[in-house]
């Protein structure tokens, strides 16, 4: 063969063998796709904890270039807020499932300072009460006027510096799940009765005898007006009172306001409740049957009880705060439960809130085990103008709502009211 | 912040486009000379022996051809030459200082016209523009400037030089030479210690040798080595010289060795750290190529085409440098099998040539140990060309596996520079050099750097055309060298092959590399055209 045959043969050659190399490395991405996408995922949010610093509300570090806090209890009652940084708590601030990246130039760094509207002094003590009373379940305190959210504890909770003994749910933020709701649910059939037609105030009357029915109370109530059958909570008459209801309306009114939603809280999805009077209107105004609702759900509508039936959309990072507002229902109906549940506070209840509030208990009965225990109430006291706070105390098969009940007033009371200066 | 991420991105989209113009228009332009002859076409009896598509032989003026076909019998020992005269245009045919008749000669004629034969040196000045800005925004250092103030020269300086005003090789040289400023002073952004100015220096320093070697090799290869000085050649002169250059590098390297980064291939002579084997390789290209009349079987070609190389070999394996060793293995494959017209001696090196690669794999712990980190085990083979391995063996993957993620991922299509997932990595801007230009030029970048490989060899190969016989040879062995570099460096970069530490030509941070690969770039690039006879054969 000739030199200058052989030459050009082994250019041929080399075109060849570089083709087939840039061939195939075009394809490893293709082909490769899951594996290096993790990968890179995972370098990102390393890159990203890195930059990032979680504050709360008065600028004490909660998390700052990869470090979580060194209190044990910072850690833990921020944990589902938080997150880990192995991606275990969705919708967490370390979670990467909202990093964005550009098919142009790829992820973008970038310090970045997330202020909290948390209160670590009162969330360190939401988490100590509940682990003191032996409970699971979750206490979330927000502000009516202003939406935010100064705490949001579940527990069991995690350390995340030592996972060793890990209890069951201890993933699960309770504030975002859904459960049965039981009395607490009431204001809002009776919200909803109230607003289809006012009349009912003045013309309802019923006499409890213990049960209606396959109604039950747990006492005989003897004869209560519709005020009184909220704040005593009787199931009996608030069933009776739903006959003023098309089957439609409380759904309707329901959908309206979107308690039931999954984006009540900015920043947080929750799981969506669920709610269907269709089959049994007479037990879903009562919070039983098959409703399901959250916690910060049912919050925003004592919010909206306690700001003149607007509910100020709730938010635990600065940077989500917005102005929106949302009317749930007009003044007059916000007076009229406002007033019914400060009544029941202080006769029903013999207020155990050392100031002025209103608020509902309720026991939801799971049909197995024991019952949830509720606890929501808003202060509304003058002499504490900046405590516009809704409190709600949630224990998942913590039985009787007495529990929840005096947990939240110890709470308040010592947390809360005492430290008026903080 | 943004801002600056947007400007970046906008200098990124051009960059792109205008390569894209760069690497269209060489096609192009390669296209319209596919024809272009520069030999001499000879006929024998009406029979047409040459084309004159074999390219030329000469050098000042004289015409040379080797090839031609007299006494197939005695093609092995005896070889006639022809030479051409552009002076008097008289042609002379010579066998063994004996005169040949009943040839006839004729000068091919190459009278078409050429359309946008400057367009690639303009892009690629467009390109080496853009990225001096692309470098000032994100230094803000007006000395960087400099550095492409050297290219620009270095590629005018090549125009005027060539008869012909196409400079594809060096265009995609300078190209290459923009990405090796980028390496260099890419350390200075993850640390405090090293400031720009102290890459700054190692990139002057890098810049100028690849360009001042580049440009001395081209005009070095001009030079007539058939030329007699007493009773030798020039060209036998060189191989001695070669010759002890070898053996003094191999000494040198052997008594001063001390281990760097796993391998011995580093030497320190007072304040200089150097690589030997980089001279060794260069060295040993030019002892490989064969003087034109000189038998294949003589006992001293015997010694510099069989003895050197081994030698070689076993240096190579003594300083543990497998992609050396490779690298050497090809050029001496490449330079037997096309320098000689036996079948039986190609067919033996062929099958030598497997049984070494076992046997280097079998001796060799590191290359057994790269090679067990890139083969994914229980998967298809396949599966371990796109990467499986080193998404398995995290021993061995962290390198790759960084190296993939940057460049398909973090970098996007346009490049990200905020982010750096190559930061920490060993050897990013050397070994891993194609990840971190593709992680700050983006994907389509990494794929147009691909074709910029194919044009290469495209280019060299028309180059060819305006070659001799001996710088023929020599950018045989040299593209053989340059492509063995670059297929290992890249194939392991992407996990396509097992990583073997060869560095990037031209592109890849370091100064040793500069003087053997800057070498081997004034040789692919070098044209033995001269302006007379350039005249004669092309009209335009």
């Amino acid at each position: 063969m000739k030199f200058y045959v052989k030459a050009k043969t082994e250019m041929y050659f080399l075109i060849v063998i570089v083709t087939v190399l840039s061939l195939l490395i075009c394809m490893t991405p293709v082909i490769r796709y899951r594996d290096l996408n993790d990968n890179y995922y995972e370098y990102i949010n390393q890159e990203r904890m890195r930059k990032l610093t979680i504050t709360d509300r008065n600028a004490q570090p909660i998390f700052h270039e990869s470090k979580f806090s060194d209190d044990r209890d910072v850690r833990v009652s921020t944990f589902h807020i938080v997150g880990d940084k192995n991606n275990g708590v969705p919708g967490s601030l370390l979670n990467d499932e909202d990093i964005t990246t550009s098919i142009f130039n790829g992820y973008q760094s970038k310090e970045e300072t997330v202020k909290l509207t948390i209160d670590l002094k009162l969330q360190t003590a939401a988490l100590s009460l509940l682990e003191e009373n032996n409970q699971n379940g979750t206490i979330i305190i927000s502000d009516y006027i202003t939406g935010e959210i100064l705490c949001m504890t579940s527990t069991p909770s995690v350390d995340v510096l030592d996972a060793t003994e890990i209890k069951d749910e201890s993933y699960l933020n309770k504030a975002i799940y859904t459960y049965i709701p039981g009395s607490v649910f009431k204001p809002v059939s009776v919200g909803c009765m109230v607003e289809k037609d006012k009349d009912i105030i003045e013309a309802f009357s019923y006499t409890c005898t213990g049960a209606d029915g396959k109604i039950t109370c747990t006492q005989a109530h003897g004869k209560v007006t519709l005020e009184e059958a909220l704040y005593k909570s009787c199931n009996c008459a608030i069933s009776k009172a739903s006959e003023y209801l098309d089957s439609e309306d409380l759904d309707e009114f329901i959908d309206e306001i979107g308690i039931m939603d999954s984006d009540i809280v900015s920043g947080i999805d929750i799981k969506e409740g669920n709610f269907n009077s269709k089959d049994n209107l007479r037990w879903s105004v009562n919070g039983q049957g098959d409703d399901l609702i959250s916690p910060l759900g049912l919050m925003s509508y004592y919010s909206a009880i306690a700001n003149e039936g607007a509910y100020r959309k709730m938010y635990f990072r600065k940077e989500d705060k917005t102005s929106k507002k949302k009317i749930y229902f007009s003044k007059e109906t916000a007076k009229y439960l406002q007033d019914t549940l400060s009544k029941g506070m202080e006769e029903w209840y013999g207020s155990p809130i050392n100031c002025k509030s209103f608020g509902k208990t309720g026991t939801a009965e799971t049909g197995e085990g024991n019952s949830h225990a509720w606890f929501i109430c808003c202060l509304t006291d003058e002499n504490y103008p900046e405590k516009t706070y809704t409190i709600a105390v949630m224990l998942k098969d913590g039985g009787s709502s007495k529990n929840a009940m005096n947990i939240a007033a110890q709470f308040i009371n010592q947390n809360i009211l005492k430290n008026n200066d903080s | 912040m943004i801002a600056k991420e947007g400007v970046s991105m906008i200098v990124s989209l051009l960059q792109n486009v205008v390569l894209m113009i760069f690497i269209v228009s060489s096609f192009y332009v390669i296209y319209q000379r596919k024809n272009e002859r520069f030999g001499l076409i000879v006929e024998q009896d009406g029979h047409e022996l040459l084309n004159g598509s074999q390219g030329l032989t000469t050098q000042i003026g004289r015409l040379r051809i080797n090839d031609v076909c007299i006494d197939k019998q005695h093609i092995k020992r005896k070889q006639a030459a022809v030479s051409y005269d552009p002076k008097d245009d008289t042609v002379k045919a010579t066998q063994q200082n004996k005169e040949i008749s009943n040839l006839e000669y004729s000068l091919p004629k190459n009278d078409y016209q050429i359309n946008y034969r400057l367009m690639p040196f303009y892009s690629a000045m467009s390109f080496i523009a853009l990225q001096a800005v692309k470098l000032l925004i994100e230094y803000k250092c007006m000395e960087t400037l400099g550095l492409y103030v050297v290219l620009i020269a270095y590629l005018t300086v090549n125009l005027y030089l060539r008869t012909d005003r196409t400079v594809i090789i060096e265009c995609i040289f300078v190209i290459f030479l923009t990405y090796y400023i980028e390496a260099t002073v890419y350390p200075s952004l993850h640390s405090d210690e090293i400031t720009v100015y102290n890459c700054l220096k190692d990139a002057y320093m890098g810049v100028s040798l690849y360009c001042l070697t580049a440009l001395l090799m081209s005009l070095f290869m001009k030079i007539d080595f058939s030329r007699r000085i007493f009773s030798l050649k020039i060209h036998d002169y060189l191989r001695i010289v070669s010759a002890i250059v070898i053996i003094f590098m191999i000494v040198l390297n052997i008594i001063l060795l001390e281990m760097t980064n796993n391998t011995y291939n580093w030497i320190t002579l007072g304040s200089i750290t150097f690589q030997p084997s980089e001279i060794v390789k260069l060295a040993l290209i030019i002892l490989l190529v064969q003087p034109v009349d000189s038998l294949f079987y003589s006992r001293r070609n015997m010694i510099f085409t069989l003895v050197f190389p081994v030698v070689c070999f076993i240096y190579a394996f003594i300083i543990r440098d497998i992609g050396l060793l490779i690298q050497l293995g090809i050029i001496t494959f490449v330079s037997i099998v096309i320098q000689n017209n036996d079948l039986m001696v190609s067919t033996i090196l062929v099958l030598s040539s497997v049984f070494a690669s076992k046997v280097v794999l079998k001796l060799s712990t590191t290359a057994f140990d790269r090679f067990n980190g890139w083969f994914a085990k229980g998967e298809s083979l396949f599966s371990s060309l796109t990467g499986a391995g080193s998404i398995i063996n995290e021993d061995y993957g962290y390198q790759s596996i960084h190296a993939l993620v940057a460049s398909f991922f973090n970098a996007g299509l346009l490049g990200n520079t905020s982010y750096d997932v190559l930061k920490g990595v060993t050897a990013a801007n050397s070994d891993m050099v194609l990840a971190l230009i593709t992680q700050r030029h983006g994907f389509v970048t990494l794929v147009l750097i691909l074709v910029l490989f194919v044009l290469l060899l495209f280019a060299i190969k028309q180059n060819m055309k305006q070659q001799n016989r001996f710088q023929q040879v020599l950018t045989c062995l040299a593209a053989s060298s340059l492509f063995a570099a670059i297929i290992l460096n890249t194939g392991g970069i992407f996990s396509i092959i097992p990583l073997t530490g060869v560095v990037l030509p031209a592109i890849s941070d370091g100064i040793s590399a500069a003087i053997s690969y800057g070498s081997m770039f004034g040789i692919i690039c070098a044209s033995g055209l001269d302006k007379k006879y350039y005249q004669k054969t092309n009209d335009n």
